[in-house]
């Protein structure tokens, strides 16, 4: 009975978490590309780069460690970081400038 | 006694080994050795993961003791699709009851993870996974749904399996198992994790009927330091099903190239 209670439990809540993650959004702490580009006004950057760099930020990131809500460093203290990780987590070229993009015109927005 | 000695001397003789091969590695790091989770791996580098479960009965008379070892090469294909090889699952086992001592090599297997939202920015986090496993006289197919949601430091996860087996000369013995594994990850700082896992697990021999389900539960902790990472899951059986193992305590250790 218990093994049952325990089972139907776990399914139940698999389903309404399948259920629930149909909808998505933007979280704060990660403005979207759309975000970051309207709020900057001048901002020339491509939105398809900096959503580039934010899907990059949200899941290759997060990998290893949470990803920190942008507010929580400088755009300096941001540039130091990803010339540190980048390495480690095998970002080069293109991938690379669209994340300190994102991360940059992303802090600047806020 | 000897030989459980004997058994845990090779296990940490395996991990010095892979240890001191771990030099100059990339890292996408696990923080749960049961629990899997909705994120993959991104197209570049490959990882090479390696486990170590160690299953123990140290209150059972039968003195059953098994190590198994698992190699895997992992990748991203894409975006949202991880390929993983496991070049070779393997073991030692000393089984007083069924009079089995010895190493042995169980199978080798193929797995694919498709991510389809994203923990951090998505409500939910998910993917699904499947994986096909052959060994001698053995075949073996399995489905998951992983759930995860980081909130913060904190990382959630939850898969729920099903795997069907087939087993004999002509695999004509088959059977199944369905199981739920339930964990939480804290980031204490960039290297060190700690958290909680738990395994719910029900044999269904025949696909007749179920048997005793069994639940273990322990704590976790995960370090990663440069491009490499470690993670260790003691599991403790909160149940008191005597035919499967009372500890078991799994280790993963990877770095990238």
């Amino acid at each position: 009975m218990t093994t049952r209670k325990i089972s139907l439990l776990g399914l139940g809540l698999a389903g309404v978490l399948v259920l629930s993650a149909c909808q998505s959004g933007p979280t704060a702490a990660f403005p979207t590309a759309e975000t970051v580009a309207a709020t900057r006004g001048r901002n020339t950057e491509d939105v398809a780069t900096l959503e580039r760099g934010r899907k990059i930020y949200t899941s290759s990131c997060t990998e290893c460690h949470v990803a920190r809500p942008i507010a929580q460093h400088s755009v300096e203290q941001w540039r130091q970081i990803i010339e540190v990780m980048a390495p480690r987590a095998g970002l080069e070229g293109a991938d690379r400038v669209a994340l300190e993009k994102y991360v940059v015109a992303a802090r600047e927005s806020l | 006694m000897q030989k459980s000695f004997s058994c845990a001397r090779w296990a940490s003789l395996f991990l010095v080994i892979l240890f001191g091969f771990a030099g100059q590695a990339q890292a996408g790091a696990r923080r749960f050795t049961y629990v899997y989770e909705a994120t993959t791996a991104a197209p570049g580098p490959f990882e090479f993961e390696n486990w170590v479960t160690w299953k123990t009965s140290p209150r059972d008379e039968r003195r059953f003791n098994s190590v198994d070892f698992r190699h895997e090469i992992e990748f991203g294909v894409t975006d949202h699709l991880q390929l993983s090889i496991y070049l070779a699952d393997w073991g030692y086992v000393e089984d007083p009851s069924e009079n089995e001592h010895g190493f042995n090599y169980q199978d080798s297997a193929v797995e694919v993870i498709y991510n389809l939202t994203n923990p951090t920015t998505d409500l939910l986090g998910s993917a699904v996974y499947g994986e096909v496993k052959a060994g001698r006289q053995e075949v073996e197919l399995e489905s998951k749904v992983i759930l995860q949601k980081n909130l913060g430091r904190f990382v959630f996860g939850y898969n729920a399996t099903l795997e069907a087996v087939w087993e004999g000369e002509h695999l004509e013995e088959q059977g199944g198992e369905f199981s739920e594994a339930l964990g939480v990850s804290y980031e204490i700082s960039p290297a060190w994790l700690v958290g909680a896992e738990f395994l719910h697990e029900i044999d269904i021999p025949d696909w007749s009927q179920a048997e005793d389900s069994v639940v273990y539960g322990g704590p976790n902790l995960s370090y990663r330091h440069g491009n490499w990472w470690a993670t260790i899951t003691p599991l403790v059986q909160l149940t008191n099903v005597a035919s499967e193992v009372d500890v078991q305590t799994r280790v993963i250790f990877g770095f990238s190239f």
